[in-house]
């Protein structure tokens, strides 16, 4: 035996004109009333949002402005390092690094010349002194040898007295002369002797000398020349790397002044203000809306004849919402949430009964929000 | 001590040095000195300085000595094949502005 048919639902079942009627008002109404709902979920949303945003906005404004205090006086501090860092005090005048660079290529120039000098002339003294010394040699050989000769003139002269005495008489002026030529010897061979003296004490003073000035010329001024090249590079490279850092200061300067600009930007540019405004104005039209809406239902209810069923409209309206949600074809939860938003303080048996509460568990909050 | 010879050829005085060359080689380097006032016929003089591994103050002080005697001889004179530290003096004292230097 088949089973009983059920009945249609009412809208679905021909009724007449002014039922007809009664039901697309009740329907108009009961969609109303689900907007109104909806409306004033979005705008007590979108309030807190505004505040919300009020509030973070406001504080990012107000770091804004200090990054923009610090900024300035880090600007004046890094303008001093700059000046610092690009000059140098001698003797109570700045110089600036070129200046100093050229100043100390000069002076270790001047040194290393002045040590090349004294090396050059300190050999040629050491020349100069050997050959005085040969020479001395030389004189002192003369002398020597006018001893030999010396010695021999007196050994004539001895012989020629000899010789006058045996001649007796005959040979006293010869003898005369003899011993004359003794004396001289004699006298020459005295002079020859302090002359020996003289000449071996200036010998001793010259090999002194010599060997001072050996000793001055060995003592060698490379290690000090190497020393003094070493020291103008890395002078030079501490200008260098000095410039570098002047460079780099300079340009954190310009970051900080732009980054001053930047945010007295953001603060004037009043975000928050405007923010706040804007949305101001999308709550209350969402406000007037939803007003307008329940005035417009209750203005229809009031029309609609009393023996209407209200729970099948508001059934129909969640139906088609339903149907609206399901084209939308969003990816899954996005669609959850849209769908925990939209029944927020709905009826929950109805919501069940058309499908709307479809998935479990369905719950919203600020934690659910995707964060990309 | 270094080594220090001398030699004629094609009209070039050609001085070696070798080891380290020191103000202890004055007497030497004299002898050198002397011997190029006698180099007639000569139009330069050559310093080969390949064996040389050292020179100090003094060594640099014999060449600038050398350099003034050729001047007065009217001999084009030049350092050649200096290398390692012998290369690097020459450079600190700048020597390439006094002296012809040659790789």
């Amino acid at each position: 035996m088949n089973p009983a048919p059920q009945p249609l639902p009412r809208r679905f079942q021909k009724v007449s004109d002014a039922q007809q009627h009664s039901d697309i008002l009740d329907c108009v109404a009961a969609g109303s009333d689900l907007e109104s709902g909806i409306l004033q979920n979005l705008s007590s949303d979108v309030e807190s949002l505004s505040n919300h945003l009020e509030d973070e906005i406001g504080r990012m404004v107000s770091n804004f402005l200090e990054i923009s205090k610090i900024n300035t006086a880090q600007g004046h501090f890094l303008e001093q390092v700059v000046k610092q860092a690009n000059s140098i005090q001698m003797e109570d005048k700045d110089m600036n690094l070129d200046e100093f660079t050229d100043f100390v290529t000069r002076t270790f120039s001047e040194i290393i010349d002045l040590n090349i000098f004294y090396s050059k002339e300190a050999m040629n003294l050491v020349f100069v002194l050997s050959n005085v010394m040969a020479q001395m040699e030389r004189v002192e050989a003369m002398v020597n040898k006018i001893g030999v000769l010396n010695s021999r003139t007196n050994m004539v002269a001895i012989n020629a007295t000899i010789e006058a005495v045996r001649s007796g008489s005959e040979g006293s002026t010869f003898k005369v002369v003899s011993d004359e030529l003794r004396e001289l010897a004699e006298g020459i061979n005295g002079f020859a002797h302090n002359l020996g003296a003289e000449i071996n004490t200036i010998r001793q003073g010259m090999t002194e000398s010599h060997t001072i000035m050996m000793r001055l010329a060995n003592k060698d001024m490379i290690p000090q020349m190497i020393l003094q090249e070493k020291t103008e590079r890395i002078t030079k490279n501490l200008v260098k790397q000095s410039q570098y850092f002047s460079e780099t200061v300079t340009n954190v300067m310009e970051n900080t002044i732009k980054c001053k600009e930047i945010s007295k930007l953001v603060s004037n540019f009043q975000v928050q203000d405007r923010a706040k405004q804007a949305l101001e104005y999308v709550t209350d039209t969402m406000r007037a809306f939803a007003k307008r809406n329940t005035l417009q239902s209750h203005a229809l209810e009031s029309l609609i004849d009393g023996g209407v069923d209200k729970q099948e409209a508001e059934q129909a309206a969640y139906q088609a919402l339903n149907q609206g949600i399901m084209a939308l074809s969003l990816e899954e939860s996005r669609e959850k949430r849209l769908r925990a938003f939209l029944t927020r303080g709905q009826d929950s048996s109805l919501k069940d009964l058309v499908g709307l509460n479809k998935k479990e568990n369905q719950t919203f909050s600020g934690e659910d929000i995707e964060l990309f | 001590m270094s080594k220090v010879e001398i030699t004629t050829q094609n009209n070039t005085k050609k001085i070696t040095l070798s080891g380290h060359f020191t103000a202890m080689d004055h007497d030497q380097f004299r002898a050198i000195l002397d011997d190029l006032q006698s180099g007639e016929g000569c139009t330069a003089c050559a310093v080969d300085l390949e064996h040389l591994e050292f020179i100090d103050s003094g060594g640099l002080g014999m060449l600038l000595l050398l350099r003034d005697a050729c001047i007065k001889q009217k001999l084009a004179l030049s350092l050649t094949n200096a290398k390692g530290d012998v290369l690097r003096i020459l450079d600190i004292a700048k020597f390439d502005q006094l002296f012809k230097v040659v790789g």
